[in-house]
């Protein structure tokens, strides 16, 4: 009780109470950011591949699936999963021009001002700007009234007649003449006729308009044949989507009209999911949906959750640690001190400048209390060995600013890596270890120093290792090796995101029966101009359809022609059309001799022909394949599956067509590899720099190389771990590597001055202690991490505590040894 | 282009035919088999394209029309919904509210003030057999149809299309007041 009256226990709580404000204020300004694209190398495909991605209309893909025992009852689900489906109104966090414009159209003059005030218009797209509550509340009024719901990417049955007169009105030019058959041949002519007689025939209730005269061949219908080939069926729909053969299965694909790091929205449409499993669960049928939204969602939602128990976690666990071998509750407010207020100023650094941070980078930097408590650990342990602060900074202090010094070293060599996320773990950790040491030296050390603190430091016997143990030591040493040996790179960065078993499982029930997919992989074409990438989109399509047909997709140029196309086509129409054969076999046709007069007055004036206005639907589909990246425009057109992408690229370089396929996982798997070397060969370099700071320091070669022991161990430690635990080299286990090397070579530092100034037994016995009790609270930290189902925390937290138990070993056991040989020898 | 809104039409005139039976004629219980003949007449054929088939109903839900030759299509109605199928092609679920201006969904209705309120219903006795004409206040597709039968079984049913073409549907071998065969649906 007396002590909470000292002016330094006031200080301290005063200090701490001020720290946990400032994180409270800090931490929620901080916007969390978990997608996996932080952790790769940008290299310029690789960055291309992924922004064209977030660009490409496959990032706003939601899919429903359902799946019934009795067809029977398919249509009656799809209709009430429908409406529940448009009772979930979204508030996006922004929205793209032409939607913007959509929704203006439809609000009257003051939600039109609403709307404007409520978002600021930015390079591409339009976004929400930060709210009060009664403006939220008004803005989701406001989407409510829209009705901005999902929005079926499936043309509906309007949409459907509007494309097949679109087909029918404009087939003389829309027929591709290349590569399908000539439709002005005597026989191409007499079986148009009998097609159009069985449409007539099979649509008793039809009424003829423009469009039916205007394609007396059925040209159109081959048109519309070819878009659909391209699709899993979505131009013939039924209930709104597409059905599987056997009629129990049922996809509808929607447009989510938000991006997918908009967690509000993606909670929405997670909750919608859920919504839906539960009444597919009453009903008994599989329903479902799937999207890409639902895997930010998912791993947002769980690094939300572990952050807070990683960080809660660790630091009760750190100053139990501490609390255990000080043996005083006074001591851990002082232990605080550092810590909590290291946190605090880093927090607030990073709510002012940075704003965004990712959470791999935040649950990381939970775990650095771990590290930054190391000095005052060491501080503390020595604090009842030397009777004044100057003689114990004479002692420890050069090893401190060495250990320092080391350790932020490898976490600046982090900030120099070009992965957003080893930037952001090397800000955290430079700004977290030096607040805490400033804070350590500068406050904790000046609160309590040794003369004015009465020392009842709990006496622990830590036991001493013989030859027996160094044996045991080199085996594992051995063992350690052995597993390093056979780890391999990983390649894939998916193997870096939390595991999402079910999401996988789910595109794998949709897979089985339907062509959609949400893999990122696109044919791609460039140009100065739109016209010259449909020209290449169409030399493409025309190669794949005489290659393999099977391998078709939609492109635009099925609907959209280029200028040079129009004039082949008219061209063709001009050298092939033959008014007798036509007029012959119309004669032997049902239809009278003038049905199809303005056809024929069309090809008679081939030259004034124009394509007319495209349908709203093709109109937005095609505009959603043209994406705008820094400038260059870009013509995307989504493969269903990597194996097809992997054919048609076989076969359009071998016809040297000009594209190229962009696949943000394959293209991200080289890049990976060769950065995660390249950083390896850095990790090593780095380990010759504190090998050359050590000799500097010790001036001793034999002195130097004990000291750096710890480091190697711990180094090929957490190179095997990956190994051991199942998984390839990854980006993480890289990091801890580095990370390893500025916390290891500390407890070689420190162990190895001991011997090497001939420290007393008390004083050899305080600095294992200290080196003791600071792995164990840096593997309070970091253990906790291995519990993530997120894999890269997982890495970062398996190959940590695998390489501090190990530098911990190498210090306690191999160094002692290897002094008192080198003292005897 | 508009054929499904034109079955719309013609299979919801079945439908209030059944639904409006003190107005015209309506099958016995609801239970009815009858066989086609129909012929589609237009300014661009030069001789109606004739196709044939039948039409099962039982009760008001239950419904089938099918066209067997030259090509076969079917429109089924159940659970209150109806569908459209071409053989060797899916089945697709047709809406009523696809579009008002067909007046379509108030011809789904079962609201006889409705129905009222969209159509005209004139009706005239010649030799014993009734002739009804059924007229959309505000025609889009269908002009008018023409309904011509005695007491519960219809005779013949034209449909007048704004195109100027026509669907004249023949009707024998008609059975009502008994429940169709199964096998028919």
């Amino acid at each position: 009780m007396k002590n909470i009256f000292k002016p330094r226990f006031i200080i301290s709580s005063i200090i701490v109470a001020i720290s946990g404000i400032i994180i409270g204020i800090s931490a929620p300004m901080i916007k969390l950011d978990t997608s996996i694209q932080a952790l790769i190398p940008h290299d310029e495909k690789m960055q291309r591949s992924l922004e064209l991605t977030q660009l490409s209309p496959v990032a706003d893909k939601v899919i429903l699936f359902v799946e019934v025992d009795n067809a029977a009852k398919l249509s009656d689900i799809i209709n009430q999963i429908e409406q529940m489906v448009n009772k979930v109104n979204f508030t996006p966090k922004k929205i793209s021009f032409g939607n913007f414009e959509k929704i203006l159209q439809k609000l009257d003059e003051n939600q039109k001002q609403i709307l404007i005030k409520s978002y600021k218009k930015g390079k591409h797209s339009y976004t929400i700007n930060k709210l009060i509550k009664e403006e939220k509340n008004a803005i989701d009024l406001l989407f409510k009234n829209v009705n901005f719901t999902l929005k079926s990417a499936i043309p509906d049955q309007n949409d459907i007649f509007e494309i097949m007169d679109y087909a029918s009105t404009n087939s003389l030019l829309l027929y591709p003449y290349e590569f399908l058959e000539n439709p002005f041949s005597k026989e191409k002519i007499k079986e148009g006729f009998v097609k159009k007689v069985n449409y007539i025939e099979s649509s008793p209730f039809f009424t003829a308009n423009e469009a039916f005269f205007l394609d007396p061949v059925m040209m159109g219908f081959s048109v519309l044949k070819l878009a659909n080939s391209g699709t899993s069926g979505k131009y013939f729909p039924q209930y709104g989507g597409v059905v599987s053969d056997d009629k129990k299965s049922y996809i509808k694909v929607f447009k989510a009209n938000f991006s997918p790091d908009d967690y509000e929205n993606s909670e929405k449409l997670y909750n919608l999911n859920k919504d839906i499993e539960k009444f597919a669960k009453k009903d008994n049928f599989k329903g479902f949906l799937y999207s890409p939204h639902l895997y930010y969602s998912e791993s947002f939602k769980s690094i939300q959750i572990e952050i807070g128990f990683i960080f809660i976690l660790s630091i009760f666990l750190t100053l139990l640690v501490f609390y255990v071998f000080f043996n005083r509750i006074s001591i851990l407010l002082y232990g605080l001190v550092p810590i909590i207020g290291g946190f605090a100023l880093t927090f607030f650094i990073i709510a002012v400048f940075k704003k965004s941070y990712g959470g791999i980078a935040f649950a990381f930097g939970s775990t650095t209390a771990g590290i930054a408590i190391d000095y005052t650990v060491h501080y503390l342990s020595k604090l009842c060995v030397y009777p004044t602060l100057k003689e114990l900074r004479q002692k420890i202090g050069i090893s401190m600013i060495l250990g320092y010094l080391t350790t932020i070293s490898a976490f600046i060599l982090l900030i120099f890596s070009n992965i957003i996320s080893l930037q952001e773990i090397g800000l955290f950790g430079f700004l977290g270890i030096s607040f805490s040491f400033l804070l350590n030296w500068f406050v904790l050390q000046k609160i309590i120093p040794p003369e004015q603190y009465s020392c009842h430091i709990k006496k622990i016997n830590l036991p001493q290792f013989g030859k027996k143990s160094f044996i045991v030591w080199l085996v594992v040493f051995a063992v350690i090796i052995i597993g390093a040996l056979f780890t391999k790179f990983e390649d894939n960065i998916r193997n870096l995101d939390k595991n999402h078993k079910i999401l996988d499982n789910k595109i794998k029930i949709i897979q089985n029966k339907f062509k959609e997919s949400t893999d990122s992989v696109f044919l791609v074409f460039t140009g100065n101009t739109r016209e010259d990438m449909i020209k290449k989109s169409f030399l493409a399509y025309k190669t794949i359809y005489q290659n393999n047909k099977d391998l078709l997709f939609l492109s635009p140029s099925i609907f959209m022609l280029s200028e040079a196309n129009i004039k082949n086509h008219k061209n063709f129409i001009k050298n092939n059309f033959n008014q007798d054969f036509f007029n012959e076999e119309l004669k032997n046709s049902i239809f009278t001799d003038d049905t199809f007069s303005l056809w024929v007055e069309n090809i008679k004036n081939i030259n004034d022909l124009i394509l007319t206005k495209m349908p709203d639907y093709i109109a937005e589909e095609i505009e959603s394949m043209f994406v705008d990246l820094r400038g260059q425009e870009y013509l995307l057109i989504h493969i269903n599956s990597r194996e097809r992408a992997k054919q048609i690229s076989n076969i359009l370089t071998k016809e040297k067509v000009d594209f190229f396929m962009s696949d943000a996982l394959m293209d991200s798997a080289k890049s990976l590899v060769e950065f995660e070397k390249k950083a390896l060969i850095l990790v090593f370099s780095a380990l010759i720099i504190i090998f050359v700071i050590l000799l500097i320091a010790y001036r001793n070669p034999i002195y130097s190389l004990l000291a750096i022991l710890p480091p190697v161990a711990a180094l090929i430690t957490g190179f095997s771990v990956a190994f051991f635990t199942g998984r390839g080299f990854n980006i993480m286990h890289l990091t801890s590597s580095i990370l390893l090397l500025g916390i290891a070579v500390d407890y070689g530092i420190f162990v190895t001055t001991a011997f090497k100034n001939n420290y007393d037994k008390e004083e050899i016995l305080a600095t294992f202690k200290s080196v003791f009790v600071c792995a164990l609270t840096t593997l309070a930290g970091f253990g906790v991490l291995s519990l993530s189902s997120n894999q890269a925390i997982f890495s970062l937290g398996t190959s940590m505590f695998a390489g501090v138990i190990f530098a911990l070993a190498t210090a306690y056991i191999a160094i002692p040894n290897l002094a008192r040989m080198i003292k005897k020898g | 282009m508009t054929m499904k809104k034109i079955i719309f039409v013609f299979l919801l005139f079945i439908v209030t035919i059944s639904l409006y039976s003190q107005k015209i004629p309506h099958p016995k219980n609801s239970m009815l088999y009858t066989e086609f003949t129909a012929y589609k007449s237009a300014l661009y054929l030069k001789k109606p394209i004739v196709s044939s088939g039948y039409i099962a109903m039982n009760g008001l839900d239950k419904f089938i029309f099918k066209q067997t030759k030259p090509i076969v299509i079917e429109v089924k109605k159940r659970e209150n919904r109806m569908f459209f199928k071409r053989e060797g092609m899916n089945e697709i679920e047709i809406s009523g509210n696809n579009d008002n201006s067909d007046n379509i969904a108030f011809l789904f209705s079962t609201n006889e003030d409705d129905l009222k309120k969209n159509f005209k219903i004139e009706q005239i006795t010649t030799n014993g057999k009734q002739k009804y004409t059924v007229t959309p206040f505000k025609p889009t597709k269908v002009e008018k149809i023409e309904v011509i039968g005695i007491d519960d079984k219809i005779e013949n049913i034209k449909i007048f299309f704004k195109d100027k073409s026509t669907i004249l549907y023949e009707f024998k071998n008609t059975i009502t007041g008994t429940s169709p065969n199964e096998k028919y649906f």
